[in-house]
């Protein structure tokens, strides 16, 4: 009866999310991969196994302690791959994990999208819609209250950032009540996409218009994370835990923790529960601003080594964020704080009152945070923290991209690659443009947003 | 026992919604059987199986069957990990248990949203919580009423809550029907909790005979304050919240210097005119657990005045409590008297006061009570405030005492949070989530009405 999740992972970087993400999910729930899990009692919560996983024979997750028992179970992860290349959603077929995915939720082999928005976002998007409905539908009939899509993918290129807000909108169509987060990666302006101003642009207007909430993360915050973890003494540990060659996977970590950390409350119990249907309520103050900025501690990955967590904690920092701004530099329109672990309702009230000191809240809503106790930690740690703010500063985020774009598009820069796909037409680019420039004209001002003057209503 | 069964009282049936509900509602059930079984009861044998009884009958089911109570409850969630956590604490429990069966359990929470839950939630549930209630209900030999037992700030509570009470409260409207609401911590548990409190107290205000408020801020500070606890955790309140509704509505007894008083006799007392419907319980002594084998009984008279001062407000800025004496220990030092003392005008009091020793020559509360100023004129004197008892102790303390009372403070907590609603409401900020399910402006504007008349009617009380 718990809340089911479907991840829904398109093009190279939501695959090698996704990679990262199964088996850190199934350390959560005790079942060893590659490596020793810490040992906590974890048989308490077997309901929340069904979250991430569904088995053909209800069994509870109890009874599984290795991948050989998931096997032997038909278990499955709730998960739908696509990939136009083949290269990364192969190796989940060959990988250890080869068995957890079924066969007929994978959507591969199809020709690249050559970094362009629009050959994935039109040409593939009309191509593989209804083979996407129907992967998506096969996952959805397995699951019995299906709560939430975690969408994954990079923005920068052509798959995900097309191909990956076409399946947004198609989730929209056909799964209007179920929520759709997504978690999209921003290129570091550093890549070899020269396209990418477009492709940014492009998906992020599609994300404002149909995505529940964003959970933004960009390769520049997450480098500076990995960074500062390799200079810690600890994060020896820590880097080794994480058992994959490729610099990525690291990166991809940071997020899955997030994810992971986000999705605790609608999986285990705890004594402020926060459900993800709530997320919207409480961080969505208008149409469009879903967009928010993600704040982990303790940044370091799960191992065996348990880090101690301090009790005055600081996810809303700067530095904590997976996003390259500074959210409390800006106007805070809302507040999330989630904590797992062993973390007293003093602790979280002491922190509450810390983020009011420090945050310089909308006028009218001085009061805007959000709190969550979940009592199961995170594996590897006595206790995690996790912050969503929607603050005006993710407005400067949107100028930014906004600015990528003008710059290449004042000299129409390879437009012509875009042109030339059916059902894109220029006045998309226009209308898009136009439709980040009014969300960022919105921020701006709630930014100035002044005390209210109307007056109460009176009574006689 | 089945000797004693004359003295059988009224049911009362709770239900409990949302996780606070839920969780609110279980450590309700758990003090009262702590008090039930306690050992040391202070009365004769007689008199203590009387009680016991009455409160059994009241709280929990009549079972021939089983060697554990059952409660008198219907829980109400969206999701069900609260409830699943409780029915496992309670299946290890050897005093007392839910019944597994009343339960109406949704999917998918309510997300924080009282529109979702009034409008989708609610309706889904309320067949299921219909006939839950019905077949609690039909194990009742004479039903006095329903209790409903809420949280504001979510979805679940309020806007379920809601919903039902709104729907149910037809069938039951000769029954007594009232509830207690939680209030969520002002700095914030939730966004859009203004929203909810707001909508939800102009919902239980329409539909309810009496609404105990509960502000988590309050109890928080007892909790600090009087009970020195370094951390507080959800659990505490609720504890906190369970003596002072325990402390209240456990059977009381009459004496030859106070009346007998059932839950609806005091609910009706409460709330005797249909604009004064809010009320709050104050309760003392809470003693720190590591003193309290140090501590020196007070006196009856000291406790009873220290209740009174309890309804002290500061007298050069009305709207500040400067001094809350609910967040002090009895002491035997008398309080300053200063000329400027003001004291919260009272639609209605009820002293409530367990333990034995006290004796009318000893203290005489309504002395105290009683002065003109304090209740509004239309209050007939003898309406305006009442002292009930119970000899036999309460929670295993020599002396608890519980002010039930019905004053114009409450609408300092009201106004916070039409204050805060309000400005969201201007700015129309998170307006789309509740109109998505089909809530209107109008209906924010009609709950603001409707509470900003609460408001003034209490405000105008000290005037």
């Amino acid at each position: 009866m718990m809340s089911e999740f479907i991840t829904v992972q398109v093009g190279q970087c939501g695959n090698q999310i996704g990679s990262a993400f199964w088996p850190l999910a199934l350390q959560e729930h005790g079942i060893a991969t590659s490596k020793p899990v810490s040992q906590q009692q974890r048989s308490r919560y077997n309901d929340a196994f069904h979250s991430f996983f569904s088995s053909p024979s209800d069994t509870s997750g109890a009874s599984y302690k290795s991948l050989h028992d998931l096997e032997n179970a038909k278990v499955k992860a709730r998960a739908v791959l696509i990939d136009m290349e083949d290269s990364v959603v192969a190796r989940f077929r060959n990988g250890p994990l080869r068995k957890l995915f079924d066969e007929t939720l994978l959507l591969t082999n199809y020709p690249g999208s050559g970094n362009n928005w629009a050959e994935g976002h039109h040409a593939h998007g009309s191509e593989y819609a209804s083979g996407i409905v129907d992967v998506v539908r096969r996952a959805a009939e397995r699951s019995d209250h299906l709560h939430g899509f975690l969408l994954m993918f990079s923005v920068g290129g052509g798959t995900g950032s097309g191909l990956g807000t076409a399946t947004l909108k198609l989730l929209a169509d056909y799964f209007p009540e179920v929520d759709r987060f997504v978690t999209c990666v921003y290129p570091s302006g550093h890549e070899d996409v020269v396209t990418a101003p477009y492709n940014v642009m492009l998906a992020t207007n599609v994300l404002l218009e149909y995505a529940t909430c964003v959970l933004p993360a960009d390769n520049k915050s997450l480098l500076d994370i990995c960074a500062y973890l390799q200079n810690r003494k600890e994060s020896a540990e820590s880097a080794k835990a994480v058992a994959a060659a490729s610099p990525y996977e690291d990166m991809n970590s940071i997020i899955v923790n997030m994810l992971l950390n986000f999705t605790s409350g609608s999986r285990f119990p705890g004594s402020l529960n926060v459900d993800m249907s709530e997320i919207s309520t409480n961080m969505v103050p208008f149409p469009k601003l879903n967009f928010l900025s993600c704040g982990l501690t303790p940044l370091g990955f799960s191992s065996s080594h348990i880090l101690q967590v301090p009790k005055q904690v600081e996810p809303w920092a700067r530095d904590h964020q997976l996003l390259k701004i500074d959210p409390l530099a800006g106007t805070l329109l809302s507040a999330t704080l989630l904590s797992r672990g062993s973390v007293t309702l003093s602790d979280m009230r002491y922190n509450v009152s810390r983020l009011q000191a420090r945050g310089r809240f909308t006028p009218w809503n001085q009061d805007a945070i959000k709190v969550g106790l979940c009592s199961v930690p995170p594996n590897g740690h006595p206790a995690a923290h996790l912050s969503l703010l929607n603050s005006t500063s993710l407005g400067g985020f949107f100028s930014h991209i906004g600015g990528q774009f003008d710059r290449m598009y004042r000299r129409k820069a390879h437009i012509h690659h875009y042109l030339q796909i059916d059902g894109f037409s220029n006045s998309e680019f226009l209308d898009s443009r136009q439709s980040l420039y009014d969300t960022i004209g919105h921020y701006q001002q709630l930014a100035n947003s002044q005390d209210a003057a109307l007056d109460r209503l009176q009574v006689m | 026992m089945t000797s004693f069964l004359k003295y059988y009282s009224m049911a009362l049936t709770t239900i409990q919604f949302g996780q606070c509900g839920n969780q609110v509602g279980h450590e309700i059930f758990s003090t009262l059987v702590k008090d039930i079984i306690a050992p040391k009861p202070g009365i004769s044998l007689h008199d203590n199986d009387e009680y016991v009884q009455s409160a059994c009958s009241q709280w929990f089911e009549h079972n021939d069957g089983l060697d554990k109570l059952c409660a008198r409850a219907v829980l109400v969630d969206t999701e069900n990990k609260v409830v699943e956590e409780l029915l496992r604490k309670q299946s290890s429990n050897s005093q007392w248990m839910y019944n597994r069966k009343s339960c109406a359990i949704g999917s998918g929470g309510a997300g924080n949203n009282w529109a979702l839950g009034y409008q989708r939630k609610g309706p889904e549930l309320l067949e299921s919580v219909s006939e839950a209630l019905r077949v609690e209900n039909e194990k009742a030999d004479r039903l006095a009423g329903i209790l409903s037992i809420t949280s504001s700030a979510g979805g679940t509570g309020s806007g379920v809550g809601s919903f039902i009470m709104e729907n149910i409260h037809d069938e039951y409207s000769k029954k007594t029907f009232f509830n207690a609401l939680v209030l969520p911590f002002e700095e914030g548990e939730v966004v859009t909790q203004s929203y909810n409190t707001l909508l939800t107290l102009a919902k239980v205000w329409s539909v309810s005979d009496a609404t105990l408020l509960l502000q988590n801020d309050h109890l928080n500070s007892m909790l600090l304050n009087l009970l020195h606890y370094k951390n507080v955790g959800i659990s505490d309140l609720n504890s906190i919240i369970a003596l002072k509704m325990a402390g209240s509505f456990q059977p009381l007894q009459g004496t030859t210097f106070s009346p007998n008083m059932t839950v609806s006799d005091i609910v009706s007392h409460i709330a005797p005119h249909p604009a004064y419907k809010f009320f709050s319980i104050k309760s003392s002594p809470h003693i720190p657990r590591e003193s309290k084998k140090f501590e020196g009984s007070s006196q009856w008279n000291i406790l009873t005045k220290h209740m009174r001062q309890m309804l002290r407000m500061n007298s050069f800025s009305p709207d500040s409590v400067a001094v809350d004496w609910e967040l002090k220990q009895p002491s035997s030092v008398p309080p300053s008297m200063h000329s400027l003392q003001q004291f919260w005008c009272s639609v209605s009091n009820l002293l409530l006061t367990r333990g034995p020793g006290l004796s009318n020559a000893q203290c005489k509360p309504s002395f105290d009570f009683l002065e003109k100023a304090n209740h509004p004129r239309w209050v007939p004197q003898e309406a305006a405030f009442t002292h009930c008892h119970q000899t036999r102790r309460f929670n295993d303390q020599d002396k608890f005492a519980c002010l039930v009372t019905n004053n114009s403070q409450v609408h300092i907590p009201l106004n916070n949070v039409v204050e805060k609603a309000w400005k969201m409401f201007t700015h129309k900020a998170y307006l789309h989530q509740y109109t998505k399910y089909g809530l209107l402006e109008e209906d924010f504007v009609d709950a603001f009405v409707k509470i900003e008349t609460v408001i003034k009617a209490y405000r105008e009380l000290n005037v």
